[in-house]
């Protein structure tokens, strides 16, 4: 397994908008989907993650709904809002731009 | 970011609060176990997967707070946690809670009360823009206080001549009449005031309905137009409130007016019924009022208009005093005269009486803070911040005074009405309307928060100067306080004590300056006696022998009543206020100013009748009333004062004015001449209730008769119950007379004296705010001693355990507040002696009397006593072995 990082400040909830941009999932599913997108390189840290669900919902950013899971249990199935779809392009668009000037910074040679 | 969302995750926090903590629950539960069949699915073993799931997720239990504090509720949900633990904290010491809010709610809900109306009854019972320029002319004779002066009426031309007065703005005049409507079924008897066209803009009164009395409607020199203006009170009483009143005609003494408007229920100037326009008359007389230009002061006024009533009185030399000075008073000053002392006074009880509840508040709230320090010290070293403890302590205060301000503020509004009734009839304005004081409720509800957080808060400030381990390593679960919060403690004791003597001193001292009152002998016997007034209508009876004729088989018809004892005619001689003043002189004893004197008309069963015993001489008989003999009686005080060394028996005087009577009176020929003094009668009170027995000259009626008298009826029960018969008879003799005005017995007249309405409401009021007082200084002191001698229990039982007696414990807990007793009582009783002179002023027939003081102090001390002595025969009395083992 290859060495895992920290999250850093502030993209834990941009992870859990990308993950459920491609459908509906519940808790213990975005956790999987983040670490099963990253190869498993990242590990959430537990304790923030449900605040971190929780403030999204707060700010109508996602949604939560009650339905069955795989394994027929009640869990709560979180959507993109609308909202959720303009913040995720817009944070992704922040990220690359953040990245590309780190790397920029980091790559130079003089 | 979205609001929406916002409130919908907190309504959804707020209102389905249980709701919530399931659904965050149930998730993270499903969570756990998702994760727990992952790791089984790797190959853990079920129980092992199930810890190590909650070891990374934690308690699904306490996810709900971590949602509240994600979404930003996380204070409130603290402030509602401190309410909850507050409420908590009041109940577990119920005792300290009632009475701390008790203590509050009578301080504010009194305080609110009088001073309502105080503010309503004086400081602003008029509707009338600019009252305070709005004033009357006393006349005021050489040696009488200024409100003695009495309101001199002018002709119509000497109006015209005030009006003309620079520092004047306006002037109106007014005429008062009973009147008899006539027309209708029965002859009502109304009240109606003739007053000029500028009145109402004047007095600044819009119509209700319709418009009011305009200067068109009397214009000058002209007789005024038929129309009249009713006032909100007879609309609804004549006319059951007909909205199409105005137009229709009503017929006064035969004469058709047009109601032309409706006045306001909140004008209700002179209490009338009627209004219609006057026109000034040269020879007529006429009550006025005058308004004062902005800026002329009362006294500037009076300057400028002597020289004017110099010239009346040249003009008209009879209708004035030889010698007199003028005071113009505005027409706020009038009542504020007649009961300002004895509503400050209950102003200043209801403000100790706050005070006492203040303090007892506070005295309540320092005990319990000083036990808390162990508490308080435990949440601190747990890892509260000073910032939670204070908020915690606040929010318990508020709870308390929120509590104490709300029943405050309910009282008061439930008790202005009980106190409106009970003021004397004529002690306030008509107008004024009694409402409920904003201000002064704002301000004592403050008084009471501000006291219940700083003495409420107190236990955290001390707190933040000494260290939560001293408190903790010290062992002892209950502190009583160090020696700092003692001090402040027995002052506030004391404090309370001296404020708790004073109140009690002086309502003891109006009370029994009341009972003087009511004991005072009258000189007459008021029970059982009808008062009741005829007056004859107009142009009826002109002549004297008719008129004397006509009174005399009205007053032998009642007089034959069975169950009356007897009966008697009389003019301006109905006590406690009776004597018209009259100038007179005496034979032989010339003076170049004639005195005036209260002159009573009567006939020969007045003194009878009212039990007034002759000392000296004879009353006259029958045959002399009836032919108009010329004699007359005087009390004791007339002769005391004007023959203080010979008899006055024998000698004659005489009154130059009976010649030249008011309008409407008819004298007797020669009644002006020289009347022999017959006989000397007791004195009888008959300058009200609280002054001294004037001397008084009694004189045949059938001097001077005017076109009304008072007859006054001795019966042999209670006096109203013959009412009904007395107006039968009164009726055989002539179906068409009217009595008029209000019947009522002499007994219940005198209850109704302002004298003693005041009195008794004074009397009243102190003695319920003195027993409130009290209450609250017992309860208040019983609640604190019980509170620390339980909590110096724990020290009683090791003393006890090392061979104390019980008795010795008994005095130390007795005695432990003794110092703070007798400093509140020493210091009460300098404050009573420093205030003994303003309040002697304030208080009517006040007595300087130590006996009062002594023997208030004495109840308090008893009621100390009591208050300690309970709790400390309880602390006493408990078994030392017990307790230690609980501890």
């Amino acid at each position: 397994m290859a060495k895992q990082v920290d999250l850093l400040q502030g993209t834990l909830e941009v992870l859990i908008l990308k993950s459920i941009s491609l459908g509906p999932l519940h808790g213990y599913g975005i956790l999987l989907r983040i670490q099963q997108l990253s190869g498993g390189r990242i590990e959430i840290p537990q304790g923030s993650f449900y605040v971190a669900i929780y403030r999204l919902e707060h700010r109508d950013l996602i949604r939560g709904e009650w339905g069955e899971s795989e394994n027929n249990r009640r869990a709560k199935f979180y959507s993109l809002t609308a909202a959720g779809r303009r913040q995720l392009k817009l944070e992704t668009a922040k990220w690359g731009e953040m990245t590309e000037a780190v790397n920029g910074i980091l790559g130079a040679t003089s | 970011m979205n609001i929406l969302g916002a409130i919908r995750s907190w309504w959804k926090a707020l209102v389905h609060s249980s709701d919530l903590a399931g659904e965050v629950e149930a998730e993270l539960q499903f969570h756990i176990d998702s994760r727990a069949q992952h790791l089984v699915d790797q190959g853990l073993s079920p129980k092992e997967a199930g810890r190590q799931a909650r070891v990374e997720l934690g308690q699904p239990s306490t996810q709900k707070e971590k949602y509240i504090e994600t979404i930003g509720l996380r204070p409130l949900h603290e402030i509602v946690g401190d309410l909850r633990f507050g409420l908590r904290s009041l109940y577990r010491n119920p005792s300290i809670s009632i009475v701390a809010i008790v203590s509050l709610a009578l301080g504010i809900g009194a305080t609110v009360t009088v001073f309502s109306v105080i503010y309503d009854a004086m400081l602003h019972p008029y509707p009338y823009p600019a009252p305070e320029r709005i004033c009357q002319i006393r006349v005021v004779s050489p040696g009488l206080s200024d409100q003695f002066g009495y309101l001199h009426h002018l002709s119509g031309g000497q109006l015209q001549e005030l009006r003309k007065v620079t520092g004047i703005e306006d002037v109106i005049g007014i005429q008062t009449a009973n009147v008899v409507i006539t027309g209708a079924d029965v002859p009502e008897s109304v009240d109606v005031t003739r007053a000029t066209g500028n009145s109402f803009q004047f007095l600044g009164i819009p119509p209700f309905l319709g418009r009011m009395i305009e200067p068109i409607d009397a214009p000058e020199g002209q007789d005024p137009q038929s129309v009249a203006v009713i006032t909100y009170k007879f609309w609804q009483r004549h006319y059951s409130g007909d909205p199409k009143v105005v137009g229709k005609s009503i017929q006064l003494d035969h004469q058709d007016y047009r109601i032309i408007g409706v006045i306001p229920p909140r004008y209700r100037w002179m209490d009338q019924d009627i209004f219609l326009p006057l026109k000034l008359v040269r020879g007529d007389d006429f009550g006025h009022l005058v308004k004062l230009k902005p800026g002329v002061t009362a006294s500037a006024i009076a300057s400028q208009l002597t020289p004017l009533y110099r010239q009346f009185q040249e003009e008209t030399p009879s209708e004035f005093p030889r010698q007199f000075h003028l005071h113009v008073t505005n027409i706020l000053e009038g009542y504020a005269h007649q009961l300002s002392g004895t509503l400050y006074l209950l102003f200043g009880a209801v403000v100790l009486l706050l005070l006492i509840g203040c303090a007892n508040v506070s005295i309540l709230l320092l005990a319990r803070g000083s036990t808390r320090r162990h508490e308080l010290s435990i949440r601190a070293a747990l890892g509260a911040s000073r910032y939670r403890i204070v908020r915690q302590l606040l929010v318990e205060s508020l709870l308390l005074s929120i509590t104490g301000a709300g029943l405050g503020i309910l009282l008061a509004y439930a008790a202005i009405d009980a106190v409106v009734k009970r003021l004397p009839e004529a002690s306030f304005a008509p107008e004024a309307d009694f409402s409920i004081n904003i201000p002064i409720l704002l301000f004592s509800v403050a008084l009471g928060f501000v006291t219940g957080i700083v003495f409420g808060t107190w236990p955290a400030l001390r707190l933040a100067r000494s260290q939560p381990n001293d408190v903790m390593q010290s062992g002892v679960s209950r502190v009583v306080g160090d020696s700092h919060g003692k001090r402040t403690h027995a002052t506030l004791i004391a404090g309370q004590i001296a404020l708790t003597l004073l109140l009690l001193t002086t309502a003891a001292t109006a009370i029994t300056g009341f009972n003087r009152l009511m004991r005072m002998p009258l000189g007459f016997d008021p029970h059982n006696i009808l008062a009741l007034r005829l007056t004859l209508r107009p142009y009826t009876y002109t002549s004297l022998p008719q008129r004397v004729a006509y009174f005399q088989q009205i007053r032998q018809g009642i007089a034959d009543t069975p169950g009356v004892i007897s009966a008697s005619i009389n003019f301006f001689a109905n006590p406690p206020h009776n004597g018209g003043r009259m100038p007179f002189e005496i034979l032989g004893k010339p003076s170049s100013e004639k005195p005036q004197i209260g002159a009573n008309f009567i006939d020969d069963q007045y003194l009878k009748t009212l039990r007034i015993p002759v000392i000296r001489g004879r009353n006259w008989t029958e045959a002399e009333l009836n032919h108009g003999a010329f004699v007359v009686i005087v009390n004791q005080a007339f002769a005391r004062q004007y023959f203080p060394d010979d008899d006055p028996i024998g000698h004659s005087l005489r009154f130059p004015r009976l010649i030249d009577p008011p309008a409407g009176m008819q004298a007797a020929p020669g009644s002006d001449g020289w009347l022999q003094i017959i006989g000397i009668v007791g004195d009888a009170v008959n300058s009200g209730l609280n002054e001294p027995i004037e001397p008084a000259i009694y004189v045949p009626y059938t001097l001077l008769t005017p076109p009304y008298v008072q007859i006054l009826v001795r019966t042999q029960g209670p006096a109203l119950t013959m009412l009904r018969v007395i107006q039968k008879q009164i009726a055989n003799v002539n179906p068409d007379q009217q009595i008029s005005g209000r019947t009522s017995d002499l007994e219940t007249w005198i209850g109704r004296q302002p004298e003693w309405q005041r009195g008794r409401l004074v009397s009243i009021l102190f003695g319920v705010f003195s027993a409130i007082a009290l209450a609250l200084a017992a309860v208040g002191l019983y609640s604190v001693a019980g509170y620390r001698i339980a909590q110096r229990t724990p020290e009683f039982a090791v003393r006890m355990a090392f061979g104390a007696q019980r008795g010795h414990l008994l005095r130390v807990a007795l005695f432990s507040s003794v110092a703070s007793v007798i400093v509140g009582l020493v210091a009460g009783s300098l404050i009573i002696a420093a205030l003994h002179k303003p309040l002697a002023g304030l208080i009517p027939n006040a007595v300087q009397n130590y006996a009062v003081l002594t023997s208030v102090s004495l109840l308090m001390l008893v009621t100390i006593f009591v208050a300690t002595f309970i709790p400390a025969l309880r602390a006493a009395s408990n078994d030392p072995m017990k307790v230690l083992r609980r501890e």
